[in-house]
């Protein structure tokens, strides 16, 4: 059992994932599903992607990304055998989404990166000074916990702290991310 | 049991990812498997907070991502946070078009500090009232120092030697730590880690080699590395290197000494105005950009008293001591 990615797959999800995650909440936020549950869709669909052994093959990860929601949906909607309208909507808007890619990879994930640094330079002083001193300076916790003279666990949860904010902060650009689609709601057949 | 969040179990994955060393650590890693197995969900949190990670880096490559660690306890007039913030919009910019024709050049104000990632994985500590610029070509990565200290970490790269030069005198090294410091009569070169060559541009064929601990002061009038001053004291490396947390740390320096260090932080600027008094030693840890912490130490330690002859000014000086006598 695989329990945890490959780093292959883990850096391409940085890449070619991560900055579609926006678009895959916004259309399901737009059927009205609740946050808690697009979290739980979500955590599920990367549990999907954490079993992937190579991604050469895929071509369009925006859309295998929408692909593996729409299947997280569907088992859930299967299990649940009470019909959940917001589900059905999700549906619906996901695969409108899947039909209407987003205009360039590159572009895309540039623009990722971008409100990712906005994020980190928007932390708080400590936090920010405790990402900086792990990631740039590539110091241990430990190393960073003697450096400044608290305990390990206060780095850890300042680091902690740091990632949950930028993860937030980037919810929070939803709308700003995917403009060009024109959102209608299709008639069911 | 209570079924957990997604939120929750993200919040942890986050704490994994901070607490998983580069190195190896086999203890962590088979915790984190335990934990990875006790519910399939924690694996895809786990794999969005690799990913992020992951992301943190590319963002945080050649830009100066963390700009402004000021540590200044008073305002310095000089800085002006909207114009840094725009330099380190247009080296962002300048970095992602490739590198210009011009080095990119990064000055720091009294009482500030700056990290800044280069591309290829270094990071340089720019310390206060600091000047340098960096050239990165395929063949070297070049540093100019052209005032004050910075401390580097260098990414291991064998076919692109990393060199400081700071006036003459040229530093260089392959993957390493090291600090880089401009004084007025010289250069004082500390190791961290690994190895540097130090040697004056105009004779390449003298290096002298430093490792980790080890420090080496070149004098101005030289300008020539004296492998016989090499100081192999990594104490004496680590209190000169303080200021990357934000202190300054004595261990027997003189008064002078200390009162000049202070000053290059603050704009409060301290003087001693009594010459036995200012060949007195000092033990201690304090605040960069707190010289008054500093001078209440002085003052109970030294039996100093102060005096204010201007605003932002403040005189040490020995109570009844010769400068200051006046009626007898």
């Amino acid at each position: 059992m695989t329990l945890r990615a490959d780093p292959k797959v883990v850096f391409w999800v940085s890449q070619h994932i991560l900055p579609y995650e926006a678009k895959v909440r916004q259309s399901l936020a737009r059927a009205r599903v609740p946050e808690a549950d697009i979290d739980d869709l979500l955590q599920e669909a990367y549990c999907r992607l954490c079993a992937l052994r190579s991604v050469e093959n895929i071509d369009s990860p925006e859309g295998y990304l929408f692909r593996t929601v729409r299947n997280v949906l569907n088992a859930q909607i299967r299990r649940r055998r009470i019909v959940r309208i917001d589900f059905v909507a999700a549906m619906d808007l996901l695969a409108y989404a899947d039909e209407h890619p987003s205009p360039e990879e590159e572009t895309s994930y540039r623009r990722y990166l971008s409100h990712v640094r906005e994020a980190m330079l928007s932390l708080p002083e400590r936090c920010r000074r405790i990402l900086e001193m792990r990631k740039i300076e590539g110091l241990s916790q430990r190393e960073i916990a003697r450096k400044i003279n608290v305990s390990e666990s206060i780095v850890e949860n300042e680091g902690a702290k740091g990632l949950r904010l930028i993860t937030q902060a980037l919810r929070a650009r939803h709308g700003e991310d995917a403009p060009e689609i024109q959102w209608r709601r299709r008639a069911r057949d | 049991m209570k079924r957990q969040s997604a939120q929750e179990i993200e919040a942890e994955a986050f704490r994994w990812v901070m607490a998983l060393d580069r190195k190896d650590d086999p203890r962590g890693q088979r915790r984190l498997e335990a934990w990875l197995n006790g519910d399939p969900r924690r694996q895809g949190a786990f794999l969005k907070a690799q990913a992020m990670w992951a992301a943190m880096d590319e963002a945080a490559k050649s830009q100066p991502l963390f700009v402004e660690s000021v540590r200044a306890a008073t305002p310095v007039p000089r800085l002006d946070r909207r114009r840094l913030l725009a330099a380190g919009v247009a080296a962002g910019l300048a970095a992602t078009l490739g590198w210009g024709l011009r080095p990119e050049t990064y000055r720091t104000a009294r009482g500030e500090q700056r990290t800044m990632p280069l591309d290829d994985g270094s990071a340089i500590r720019i310390n206060t009232e600091s000047a340098l610029s960096v050239a990165m070509t395929r063949a070297q990565r070049r540093i100019r120092l052209r005032d004050g200290e910075a401390w580097f970490r260098v990414a291991h790269d064998k076919t692109r030697p990393f060199v400081v030069e700071a006036g003459r005198v040229a530093v260089q090294a392959t993957g390493t730590a090291f600090a880089v410091r401009r004084e007025a009569d010289g250069v004082d070169v500390l190791v961290t880690e690994g190895t540097v060559d130090v040697w004056n541009l105009d004779a390449p064929g003298r290096k002298v080699s430093l490792k980790a601990g080890q420090s080496l002061f070149v004098p101005k009038a030289l300008d020539l590395p004296n492998a016989e001053k090499v100081q192999d004291d990594a104490g004496a490396v680590s209190r000169k290197l303080a200021w990357r947390e934000g202190h300054i740390e004595l261990d027997g320096e003189t008064l002078a000494t200390a009162v000049s260090e202070f000053n290059r932080y603050n704009r409060v600027q301290l003087q001693v105005t009594d010459q036995a008094l200012a060949q007195e030693r000092l033990f201690g840890v304090f605040r960069v950009d707190d010289p008054d912490g500093f001078v209440q130490a002085v003052q109970v330690s030294l039996h100093a008293s102060i005096q204010h002859p201007a605003r932002d000014q403040i005189a040490l000086t020995r109570p009844g001591g010769a400068p200051s006598k006046k009626n007898s």
